[in-house]
This record gives C-alpha cells, sequence and structure tokens, in this order.
C-alpha cells in the first residue's frame, strides 16, 4: 500500500512539477537575486550607531545615491527595541501570502487532477491500471495539502537563509558593525519557520472547500466554476428568501478567520485561545466531500 | 479452455435509449473475438461493461471476477486500449514505466524497454511531443509487458495509416498473443483483422446479429455470383442479401438458417466464401429491409 501511494505522490510530482517545484524555485531565486542586487547597488549605506552610556542605542542611516542630496535617517532606541516584534509582522505577513499562494495551487492540483483526465480522456488509461480510485483521489489530495506546501515551505525557508547570510556578509564587509543587522533579520527567519510549521494546520482547516472543489471537478462536465461557486450564491440567497436570516457568509467568514488566529495563536503560544471544535466540523464535511468525490469518480468516465 | 468472460442477460440503457438488449456471450480463454457494429451499435458500451468501467444489469463475469465492483483487481489480469490515444500528453515513456513498474504486479519493465527500442521513441520524449503511431507503439509497449490474460482493444488503430496498422497487428500477434491470452477487438476495418479472428460477433442496436466461429463461417455463408437473367430463379432461393456487380448480381446465402444447400446455389454461378464486411452489410441491411417491410405492412 505504501508502495503504491509513493509511487502515486510521484506520479503526481511529475505532473504538477511546474507549481510544486520550479515555482517557488523561480520566486525564491527572483527574491535572492533582487536582495543581492540592492546590497550590490545601495550597499555602501553608511551607518552611525552609538550608545549611550544609559545603553540607549542610536543608528543614523546616511543615504546618498548618485548626486540626490543625503538623507538622514534616525532611529531612536525604542524603535530598534520593537523590531523584533516588527519582524513578527513581517513574518506573519510571508505567512499568509504563502498560504494564500499555496491554496491556490492546491485547488489547482486538485480541481484539475480530478477533472483533467476526463477532458482529456487519460482517465481511460488511468483506469486501465490496477490503483483503486480511491488510492488516486486521495494521493491528488495528499500533494495539494503535503507534498506542495512542503516543498514550498523549504524552499522559500532557504531561500530567507541565504537572504539572511547575504545581508549578514553584506553588512559585515562595510566599515559599521553588521552585527546590528544580522541580530534583526535572523530573527526574522527564525519566526518565518517557526510560523511555516502551522501552513499544514492552516491547509488542513481550509480542507472543506477543497474537497468539495474537488466533487465538483469529478462531477461536472461544464460550467465547473460556476458549480463551485453555486453553492455560496444560492444558500445565501435561500436562506434570505426563506429564513429570512443572513447567517451563511458571517459563519464561512468566521471558519476561515477562526483558523488562521488559530495558527497565529499556536505561534505566540497563546494555547488557552484555541478552540479546534470548527475544525472537527470541517474535517467530518471534508470526509463525506471527498468519500463522494471517490464515488463519483468510480462512476464517471466521461 | 476457461471461461475468460460470461455475459448473461446483459442490459444497459442511456436514459431511455438502450445501448445493450439482452445481451449473452461466452468468450474462452485463446480466443481473438471481433465485436463490429456501426457507430452507436454498442460495441464500446459493451466493452466498458466488460471492464467495469460502466454498469450494466444482468449477469457478468470477467476473469473470475465481477468488473464493476471489483474493477481495479480485475485490472491486473486486464489490459486494455481505448479508441483515442489515452496517454496523460505530460508523461515520458521512462516516467510511464516506472509508474507502471510500482503498481502493476505483472509488468515486466525489461520487455517494455526492449519493445520501445525497435521504435523511434526515446524514453524522456513527452507523448504529447508524439505522433498518434507512436503514441499507439507506446502504449502496445505497455501491454505487452504485462502479458494479461484478456487484452481489450477498442478501436486501437483509429487514425493510424495502414503501415502503421498492419505493424501493430503484426506485434500484437507475435510478441503478445499465445494461446493462453484472450483478445477482444472492436473495429470498423474488419479486413484488417478478419485474419486473425478465432471468432466474430455482430452487433447491432445493442443486440447480438451475428455470433459465429471463424472457422465455421465458410461453411454458413456462400457469396453467389450470377448473370441478371438468374434473377428470379435464385431469388427463390431466399438469399439475405443482394446488390448489383459488374458480371451482374451477387447473393450471400446463409446456408445454416435456410433450407437451400449449396448444389442449388451452385448452379447458376460462381460462387465463393464472402467477406465479413459483405456479410456484415448483408445482415444490417437485410435488417433494415425487414423493419421497413413491417412498417409498410402496418401502416398500409
Amino acid at each position: 500500500m505504501l508502495s503504491i501511494y509513493y509511487a502515486q505522490l510521484k506520479r503526481e510530482f511529475w505532473e504538477h512539477k511546474g507549481v510544486i517545484l520550479w515555482y517557488p524555485i523561480i520566486l525564491s531565486a527572483i527574491a535572492i537575486g533582487a536582495v543581492l542586487i540592492a546590497l550590490i547597488m545601495f550597499g555602501d549605506v553608511q551607518k552611525t550607531v552609538t550608545v549611550a552610556a544609559d545603553g540607549t542605542v542610536n543608528v543614523q542611516l546616511h543615504q546618498s545615491i548618485d548626486n540626490s542630496p543625503a538623507v538622514v535617517n534616525n532611529s531612536n532606541a525604542e524603535n530598534i527595541t520593537t523590531k523584533p516584534k516588527d519582524f513578527k509582522k513581517v513574518a506573519s505577513f510571508l505567512f499568509t501570502m504563502m498560504c494564500m499562494d499555496l491554496a491556490i495551487f492546491a485547488l489547482a492540483i486538485i480541481g484539475n487532477g480530478l477533472a483533467g483526465d476526463r477532458k482529456d480522456g487519460s482517465i481511460l488509461f488511468w483506469r486501465s491500471i490496477p490503483v483503486d480510485e480511491r488510492d488516486n483521489v486521495l494521493s491528488k489530495f495528499l500533494t495539494a495539502l503535503l507534498v506542495l506546501p512542503a516543498f514550498h515551505v523549504i524552499i522559500s525557508l532557504i531561500a530567507l537563509f541565504v537572504i539572511s547570510v547575504m545581508v549578514a556578509i553584506s553588512e559585515s564587509l562595510s566599515v559599521t558593525s553588521g552585527m546590528t543587522m544580522t541580530a534583526f533579520t535572523f530573527p526574522l527567519f527564525i519566526d518565518y519557520l517557526s510560523l511555516s510549521i502551522y501552513t499544514l494546520f492552516a491547509l488542513m482547516w481550509l480542507l472543506p472547500f477543497f474537497a468539495w472543489v474537488g466533487l465538483v471537478s469529478s462531477y461536472a462536465n461544464k460550467l465547473g466554476f460556476v458549480w463551485i461557486f453555486a453553492p455560496f450564491v444560492i444558500i445565501p440567497m435561500l436562506e434570505n428568501l426563506f429564513l429570512q436570516s443572513n447567517q451563511f457568509w458571517p459563519a464561512i467568514k468566521t471558519y476561515i478567520d477562526s483558523g488562521m488566529d488559530i495558527s497565529v495563536a499556536m505561534f505566540n503560544g497563546n494555547w488557552q485561545a484555541i478552540d479546534l471544535l470548527p475544525g472537527f466540523a470541517g474535517l467530518v464535511l471534508s470526509a463525506v466531500l471527498i468519500t463522494a468525490t471517490i464515488y463519483v469518480r468510480k462512476i464517471r468516465i466521461d | 479452455m476457461a471461461n475468460i468472460i460470461q455475459a448473461r442477460n446483459l442490459h444497459k440503457c442511456y436514459g431511455k435509449a438502450p445501448a445493450l438488449t439482452d445481451v449473452n456471450l461466452t468468450i474462452e480463454q485463446g480466443e481473438i473475438v471481433g465485436v463490429v457494429g456501426t457507430n452507436g451499435a454498442g460495441k464500446s458500451t459493451l466493452l466498458k461493461s466488460i471492464l467495469g468501467l460502466t454498469s450494466a444489469t444482468g449477469e457478468l463475469t470477467v476473469c473470475g471476477l465481477n468488473p464493476r465492483q471489483q474493477q481495479a483487481k480485475l485490472m491486473e489480469k486486464v489490459s486494455f486500449i481505448a479508441d483515442t490515444a489515452t496517454l496523460p500528453k505530460w508523461i515520458s515513456p521512462a516516467q510511464l514505466f516506472e509508474y507502471t513498474q510500482k503498481v502493476h504486479p505483472n509488468f515486466d519493465i525489461k520487455l517494455a524497454e526492449q519493445f520501445l527500442a525497435k521504435t523511434n521513441i526515446k524514453p524522456d520524449m513527452r507523448v504529447k511531443h508524439m505522433s498518434k503511431g507512436m503514441v499507439t507503439q507506446l502504449h502496445l509497449a505497455i501491454v505487452i509487458a504485462i502479458n494479461s490474460e484478456l487484452l481489450v482493444l477498442d478501436e486501437p488503430t483509429l487514425g493510424l495509416d495502414v503501415i502503421r496498422r498492419k505493424s501493430f497487428y503484426n506485434s500484437l500477434l507475435e510478441d503478445y498473443f499465445d494461446d493462453n491470452n484472450t483478445i477482444v477487438i472492436t473495429t470498423h476495418q474488419i479486413e484488417e483483422v478478419e485474419h486473425i479472428l478465432t471468432r466474430v460477433v455482430f452487433i447491432d442496436n445493442g443486440q447480438v446479429l451475428l455470433d459465429v466461429q471463424m472457422q465455421d463461417f465458410a461453411e454458413q455463408f456462400v457469396q453467389l455470383t450470377t448473370h441478371a437473367s438468374n434473377q428470379a430463379q435464385v431469388e427463390l432461393l431466399s438469399p439475405i442479401h443482394s446488390n448489383k456487380v459488374l458480371e451482374g448480381m451477387a447473393y450471400i446465402f446463409d446456408l445454416k438458417n435456410s433450407d437451400t444447400t449449396l448444389e442449388q446455389i451452385q448452379q447458376f454461378g460462381q460462387i465463393k466464401t464472402p467477406s465479413l464486411a459483405d456479410i456484415f452489410v448483408a445482415l444490417i441491411e437485410g435488417k433494415t429491409q425487414s423493419s421497413t417491410t413491417q412498417q409498410e405492412v402496418t401502416y398500409a
């Protein structure tokens, strides 16, 4: 069974190599390249760091580009001590952006994987191989929610580490001490690493949506996009019409927000604020939808 | 010989349109069966029922398994090539062989690579860059390397040129078939497979029109070519089909299902064994004329 799943995941990796491997590599290469260019072009920015007798740190940045007038920026000690918290915000922002990225690609892998082979007829070939549709469907979800994020997280962590080292080296080569910047950039890396652990949690929290997309992709021949979004339009309309209430959309939003809040709460170690009950409900709904997807895949080949 | 396929009272409808009507079919190990029919006759539906890809009512056993409920298990014993080029466009032969080796217990990767080495296909060449003939060769490499009990071919040479079609069937016989394998082929190009079939099944409107062993075919059907002046006398012998030819008229007789003897036919001209295509046309057109006559009677 494990060897079948390994073969299935490898097959999915080959099929979606572009978004799983090449996209994060290219994005990371662009980020590293951009930082490298910035360090080369603006690496000679001079700083004056003074430490007063009471321990307060003052950093004066002198920026002078070509013949532009010099601009002096001052950072007082208070701003410097808040820098680690600012970088937590930066790390959270990068984490949120990565989750959005991953959600879009996961939807593409699941949607295309379960509809594309019916459209081009290759489902007839896959059904000639002795692999149960249950294993086919589950391997697509595992690829979207495990393999894809693993590659993205690892590659982005490597890129962020390389950037941190580049900045540290650049700063250490300048006249003033590079340790100031190093102390600021490595916490960013550590914060991002910590948040990345919760990527899987965030994607699993969104599993009901992925499972719904999987079911629609397995069934609909036309207007798949319409089918995917139809419940989110029709249910609120019916609710408003027959129940004179408006609970559906707020409930969806609350579910999504609670997932992200739980991620951040776990990141900050605030365990009392965590309520996993909506997540369990989401898992049950996901199981029902995925089971329906497997059934539909078995009966539909066109 | 063991029964590879046993079908009893198979029925299948798409909405209100019947696709299979009371189909009974038993195929033994070692047979090469051609399933011939017009477009929409029910050939593909019959094959998909056999492969468990569509449901049908009635009794159906393939290689001792229920194809619908044990479809994945059945695919360990059955291979099939569908009518369209169904290999995924993004995959390469190397990836395909590696994947099949890991998931198929009966796949011999060395056999597949040996077969591929005889073609122009490179192991890292993606399917989307291959011609239709190359795709068929690649699919055949997989089938040959699996060496399944039953091979189902649904219009496998559609769109191929005549050289590729002949090469396909030659490879099938030389590299795949032995007396333990069973092959079921559906095709429009009856004349190409006629020489390799051991049995032929004609299907029309979801019903089996004819099911005959090729060795009995020559004894059952006779084609008479005669002068037009003999038309009245010959038609008294109840031919199943007639058409004009350069020499006069050609008639086809079913000796098994009529009282006409070979001696009665021989006196009117030259006789020979008709081709499968001739018999198929004769049965279909004969059926059409029969239903038209019934309609005329009804509305008269």
